[in-house]
């Protein structure tokens, strides 16, 4: 059931649906964050500058994010096929 | 760099790949305990195996420690007899040596003998030669022995002759003439020159 929540990110009010509302009070609470922080770090710049810089922030985070995920991943499979490998075969 | 699409892409493959490797771990998992059993029931039977080949091994050693001390024996007799064949083996040697020595001897011996009885041989021929040629001369002996024989009857009556002619001689010397007489006398020595001449000749013959 998606329900209808107000969320404040950098003094502004938006009014959104979701499944997960704590999910996304939490994310909307580290975006504020972040844009905050920016805006102490540029003093004067709009709010669309700071959203679009910080928005490029959280996808070369995500990038960086979904690397990693996908590096992890191969190796997990890796070793799961090597241990299969190991018990049916009796070798690596 | 790849963009956001790719990596989803690769990231929705990577997490397909991990799931199949789950789902075959758990099937191995599913059969694991199956195969524990089996493994230490094979595990349990290898060890009676073990105990078994030990047992063996046991055995086995007291056989070949059994073996090899009558390896020692027969080691031991087997050296005394090679040192009884060398002694027989120095033994033939030195008979080999005598052997030969006698053979060189004997070979000698026969050259001798062989020569011996060429000799032996020649000796028989010459013999046999002499023994043709004595008879050759008895013979011949013989025929002048009968010629002699001959002779000696043919001067005999020659002499016979002679005395006849020598009584008719004398009977009739005072018949004949001077040219008769002288005629006679000549023929009276040319019978004796031929009797004298036979004689000679046959007293040749007899030396």
């Amino acid at each position: 059931m998606s329900e209808s929540i107000k969320l404040t990110i950098l003094g502004s009010e938006y009014s959104l649906r979701t499944n997960d509302e704590e999910l996304l009070r939490e994310l909307a609470s580290e975006l504020d964050s972040e844009l905050k922080d920016l805006q102490q770090k540029l003093p004067g710049k709009p709010p669309t500058t700071l959203a679009v810089l910080t928005a490029l922030n959280i996808s070369e985070q995500q990038a960086h994010t979904q690397m990693n995920e996908l590096r992890e991943i191969e190796r997990l499979a890796d070793e799961i096929e090597d241990l299969c490998n190991t018990i049916e075969f009796g070798k690596s | 760099m790849i963009d956001s699409k790719q990596r989803e892409a690769e990231l929705l493959k990577a997490r397909e790949r991990l799931a199949r490797a789950f789902a075959r771990l758990e099937t191995i998992i599913g059969v694991m305990p199956e195969r524990i059993r089996l493994l230490e029931s094979t595990r349990d039977k290898s060890a009676n195996r073990i105990k078994e080949i030990e047992a063996l091994l046991e055995r086995e050693k007291a056989i070949t420690e059994q073996r090899q001390s009558l390896s020692d024996g027969a080691t031991e007799e087997a050296n005394l007899i090679a040192s009884k064949l060398e002694k027989a083996e120095k033994q033939i040697a030195e008979r080999d040596i005598k052997n030969a020595e006698l053979e060189k001897n004997l070979e000698h011996r026969s050259n001798e003998l062989l020569a011996y009885e060429k000799f032996h041989v020649e000796s028989l021929e010459r013999e046999e030669k002499m023994l043709s040629v004595i008879a050759r001369l008895e013979e011949e002996n013989s025929g002048i022995e009968r010629s002699l024989e001959m002779m000696k009857e043919e001067r005999e009556s020659l002499q016979k002759q002679l005395s006849e002619v020598s009584e008719k001689d004398n009977s009739f010397a005072l018949t004949f003439t001077q040219d008769e007489r002288l005629g006679l006398l000549k023929t009276v020595d040319a019978l004796i020159e031929r009797v004298d001449a036979i004689a000679g000749n046959n007293g040749e013959l007899t030396k």
